[in-house]
């Protein structure tokens, strides 16, 4: 399989309690935004917020597995959180790869979060591939 | 500062942040710690997007200094 630029893969995901303690534990961010109920509802949120670590875990799985892939490294993430998610919701990431080099060997991508009509965050990503992995638009 | 260079230079601070040297054609990975191999990719990503050309695998390894870079910028964007 190649990659070019407009490939794009879907990863639909939910972060439930059990992903928010593993999380907490993993990270030791014990943020009252993340644990407080009435915290969060005084600022004006529903609920306590998800952990946006989590959100990136569900990048590295559409990276790791959909594109590009097992074959490749990451080399740069960005990420602009923009409403929040909250636990049970279900959450779409859609990924596009925006620029190929395959002079270089470098994927480059944007991607989406969303929830309903809610956009929850947007980024994007630098990954390294074998440049045989790679197809340019003649 | 011509303007290729002054283009370039702008990628350079902001992928090399840590750099806060001159940036002249002079300019060599050795004086820049951040431009390792890594970042060398990436500079030339970056600059391929910007100014919409493309490098050969054999380009990218031959730049010596940023001059090198900022003649093959003018000589493609004179081909294009």
């Amino acid at each position: 399989m190649t990659i070019r630029v407009g490939d794009f893969a879907t990863h639909e995901f939910v972060i439930d309690e059990a992903a928010m303690r593993a999380f907490q534990a993993l990270s030791g961010d014990r943020s009252r935004i993340h644990c407080d109920i009435a915290y969060a509802r005084e600022r004006g949120y529903k609920d306590v917020i998800t952990y946006g670590g989590i959100m990136l875990a569900h990048l590295s799985h559409v990276l790791g597995v959909k594109i590009p892939g097992a074959n490749g490294t990451s080399t740069k993430w960005t990420i602009s959180y923009r409403e929040p998610l909250y636990v049970g919701e279900l959450a779409s990431l859609h990924f596009e790869v925006t620029h190929v080099s395959k002079a270089t060997g470098i994927v480059e991508g944007k991607y989406r979060i969303v929830t309903g009509t809610r956009t929850v965050a947007t980024g994007t990503t630098q990954s390294l591939v074998p440049p045989n992995e790679i197809e340019v638009a003649p | 500062m011509d303007d290729t260079l002054q283009k370039v230079a702008g990628i350079i601070r902001d992928l090399f942040d840590e750099y806060d040297g001159p940036i002249t054609r002079d300019l060599t990975a050795a004086s820049v710690p951040q431009w390792d191999s890594l970042g060398h990719v990436q500079l030339m990503v970056a600059v391929e997007q910007l100014m919409g050309i493309r490098f050969k695998s054999d380009e990218i390894r031959s730049f010596a200094s940023l001059g090198d870079l900022i003649d093959a910028i003018d000589r493609k964007k004179v081909a294009t």
